[in-house]
């Protein structure tokens, strides 16, 4: 596959349940060998969009492309190269883990069992255990080891640390997520849809913050980093009004002002300084700051 | 594909495998030729459409067909896979049955017998796609063949001008269509199937139900309407028995078989269990219970009623009154007035103006008592119901014994429970009832009083089977 091949493609994806429009005309692409963010919040339409590119739901309007198939028409094509963790894992209560990951490893052609050995020590799962008496957290473990056994080209991750603990939460991301991505870089993709942003700081490579079944903002998480910033200003009196166009929000304590800004440039600086502060910093903001800063602020153009 | 079959009959096999334990086990313990018949009825309920209806509706339980639907495989195979394991499993209980009837009764093979294994086979999972879940879909699958019967018979009654038909599930000619549409539109609707959030069945009936009471009524009446509306689907499983048995009323009124003439439409009463008014007393209280308890498990709700600042004592006795009620007015009044007029017409008998006996409303506390003790213990409405079943049939074997059967009187035509004499009906019924429901509070309690590690299981099932079996031996 050439590297730069999309993975995913999303085109003005429309999905209703009744009258509600949960996807409204979204948009995004995913390049193959990438870990791609669908950031938003609850009710966003993470959870539609994921469903129809596994053709559990198909779109109203708009397409969806995998690998370039069509998942209504090519499913198992489709399937056989990726795999997916939803966000409630459900298996056969009476299953053992070991049988659960024999049934799945049933459906694939390839089951890497060092993988899947690996992963059940570094989770420390009981393979002879009943998958019924198993906690949320370990069934989510459990959903992460048959989603990386087969060694998919992708996987679809939907809230996939929602039931983890956090020291299990970091090790899933930066040891399974991050040893599963450099496995075959450049092949292996990761599209997770999530509102635990933070988890995920420094594998994203782009995201697709999703308001109301539309893409808000779509970025390199590097450019993001670039473009959204947290200027701290210190004035020798009572701060002045700060109109600048970039600006999306403002918060002020007696002398000090504290901006956020979604399109930081040398020029704004300038800008800034010209105002006389007495003293100034410019801080980087965090992929869940930058959510934050466009789902939830109140002039967040971007 | 050897884990998907194994798992796929693994999935459906502990129904098919107690029925025919039990199809062997119970035959030689019952009086008559005729209570052997109609035991056969709950071996098809168990043995056949129950595992048709879990072929999907399991999955729907588990929260498992997301994870199916994943696969790389193709949809058309899954369903392949499927079916293969039902129709293995259908082809067991089906010879199985052949054989019991063989042994107790001396009959050759039962064609009707293989269209019932025909209709769960297309029925169950063309019902449970459609429902979403294995409970109602038993319920649905058992009753979507009186559909194309009471077509076929008007199709008949325009040809010949009469009722008189006599019509069994043996006559192949709606059923055939039937199966084959079923199958078709089943295998349809999983190609296409969408999972999209579809509210569950719950919410649709509980639309009309939902009351916008005043803060001011407290939690009691919340705890009431809560109730209620997780009973919601239960209650449409009356007005549909009063079509059908209304239908089959006027029907009788209009034109009474004369003599010699066979029972005509009304005899589809006898062949479709679900039509069935008598079932009504304690299959729709052993319904309810079933659903009380682990309704509320299965969507998940259990912990957090539980950790509400209302005491579970309270939370029990909501429970347990809007249960009773129901199955007191549904199931004893409803059902065994229903009965009582269909045996009526039927046999013309004039048993109908006397008073319901104090029976039939025990019977179906008694019943919702099974019912709510399955319930209690289950993590689905599904199994609670075949729990509840099992306890209700506990008791029948010793009272069903020939010795039972020579103080039986004439009455009510129930199922399965003989007229039980007057005497004696507090101890034998009221005993194991309170019984139940004892046990059923202690597993409801959050901290039970009987300990499982200790042998309290052990205990509740040795004090219940006692009592239980004691009832069916009093009588």
């Amino acid at each position: 596959m050439a590297e730069q091949e999309n993975a995913v493609e999303v085109r003005d994806l429309v999905r209703s349940y009744g009258k509600t429009d949960a996807v409204d005309g979204l948009s995004f692409r995913v390049r193959a060998g990438r870990c791609y963010g669908l950031f938003g919040r609850n009710g966003a339409g993470k959870t539609t969009t994921l469903k129809c590119l596994l053709n559990h739901l198909r779109p109203r309007k708009g397409s969806v492309r995998l690998f370039g198939m069509d998942p209504a028409r090519e499913e198992v094509a489709v399937k056989a190269r990726l795999s997916y963790v939803p966000e409630s894992v459900a298996f056969y209560p009476w299953m053992t883990v070991r049988e659960t990951l024999d049934y799945t490893a049933s459906f694939r052609g390839h089951w890497n069992r060092e993988v899947e050995s690996d992963l059940l020590k570094r989770f420390d799962l009981d393979a002879t255990r009943k998958v019924d008496a198993l906690s949320k957290g370990m069934k989510a473990q459990l959903a992460l080891v048959c989603a990386v056994a087969p060694e998919p080209e992708l996987l679809l991750l939907d809230e996939p640390t929602s039931g983890l603990d956090p020291v299990v939460r970091r090790d899933f991301v930066r040891a399974v997520i991050g040893a599963y991505l450099s496995g075959a870089p450049g092949r292996r993709t990761v599209l997770v849809s999530t509102h635990l942003i933070s988890e995920f700081e420094g594998l994203i490579d782009e995201f697709t913050v999703v308001e109301r079944g539309r893409d808000r903002l779509t970025l390199e998480a590097e450019r993001a980093r670039e473009r959204f910033k947290r200027i701290r200003l210190r004035f020798p009196g009572a701060p002045p009004a700060i109109p600048e166009p970039e600006v999306s929000r403002v918060n002020g304590a007696g002398r000090e002002v504290e901006l956020t800004t979604f399109d930081f440039s040398e020029d704004l600086r300038a800008r800034l300084e010209k105002l006389g502060p007495e003293w100034m910093e410019v801080e980087n903001l965090s992929l869940e700051e930058i959510f934050i800063a466009v789902a939830g602020g109140e002039k967040n153009r971007a | 594909m050897r884990a998907r079959l194994v798992k796929e009959i693994r999935q459906l096999a502990p129904w098919p495998a107690a029925g025919i334990l039990l199809l062997f086990a119970v035959p030689p313990f019952l009086g008559t030729e005729r209570l052997i018949v109609e035991f056969y009825l709950a071996y098809l309920m168990l043995a056949v459409f129950a595992p048709a209806a879990r072929l999907f509706g399991a999955e729907f339980d588990h929260g498992t067909l997301e994870r199916l639907l994943s696969q790389p495989i193709s949809r058309l195979r899954i369903w392949r896979e499927k079916l293969c394991a039902l129709a293995v499993v259908l082809a067991l209980a089906f010879f199985a049955l052949q054989l019991a009837r063989r042994l107790f009764l001396g009959s050759g093979p039962s064609a009707s017998d293989l269209v019932v294994c025909l209709a769960a086979f297309s029925g169950g999972p063309l019902v449970s796609l459609y429902l979403r879940e294995s409970f109602l879909a038993l319920w649905g699958s058992m009753s979507l063949p009186a559909v194309p019967i009471w077509g076929w018979l008007f199709l008949v009654y325009l040809a010949r001008g009469d009722f008189h038909v006599g019509f069994f599930w043996v006559h192949m000619a709606p059923m055939i269509p039937y199966i084959a549409i079923a199958y078709v539109v089943a295998r349809r609707r999983f190609l296409t199937l969408e999972l999209d959030q579809v509210p569950t069945r719950r919410l649709g009936v509980s639309g009309w139900l939902r009351v916008k009471s005043p803060s001011s009524f407290g939690p009691t009446a919340r705890l009431f309407l809560k109730e209620i509306q997780i009973q919601g689907a239960n209650l449409l499983v009356l007005p549909a028995f009063l079509v059908v048995c209304g239908v089959a009323y006027g029907l009788a009124l209009a034109e009474p078989p004369g003599p010699g003439q066979p029972g005509g439409w009304l005899s589809i009463l006898g062949a479709l269990p679900p039509m069935r008014a008598g079932l009504l007393i304690f299959l729709f209280p052993l319904l309810v219970g079933a659903t009380a308890v682990a309704a509320e498990r299965q969507m998940g709700l259990a912990g957090w009623h539980s950790s509400l600042p209302v005491s579970r004592a309270r939370q029990w006795w909501v429970k347990v009154l809007v249960v009773m009620s129901l199955a007191v007015a549904g199931g004893g009044a409803l059902g065994g007035y229903l009965d009582r007029l269909l045996f009526t017409l039927l046999e013309a008998r004039g048993v109908a103006s006397t008073p319901l006996p104090a029976t039939v409303i025990w019977l179906s506390i008694f019943s919702a008592a099974a019912g709510m003790y399955a319930s209690s213990r289950a993590r689905e409405p599904f199994r609670a119901l075949m729990g509840g079943v099992a306890l209700f049939l506990l008791p029948l074997v010793p009272a069903t014994s020939p010795a039972a059967l020579q103080i039986r009187g004439a009455g009510l035509r129930s199922f399965f429970f003989p007229e039980l004499p007057e005497a004696g009906l507090y101890l034998g019924i009221t005993l194991p009832t309170l019984a139940l429901l004892a046990f059923a509070f202690q597993n409801f309690r959050p901290e039970p009083w009987l300990w499982e590690k200790s042998g309290g299981r052990a205990l509740q099932w040795v004090v219940l089977g006692g009592l239980l079996l004691a009832t069916g031996f009093w009588y």
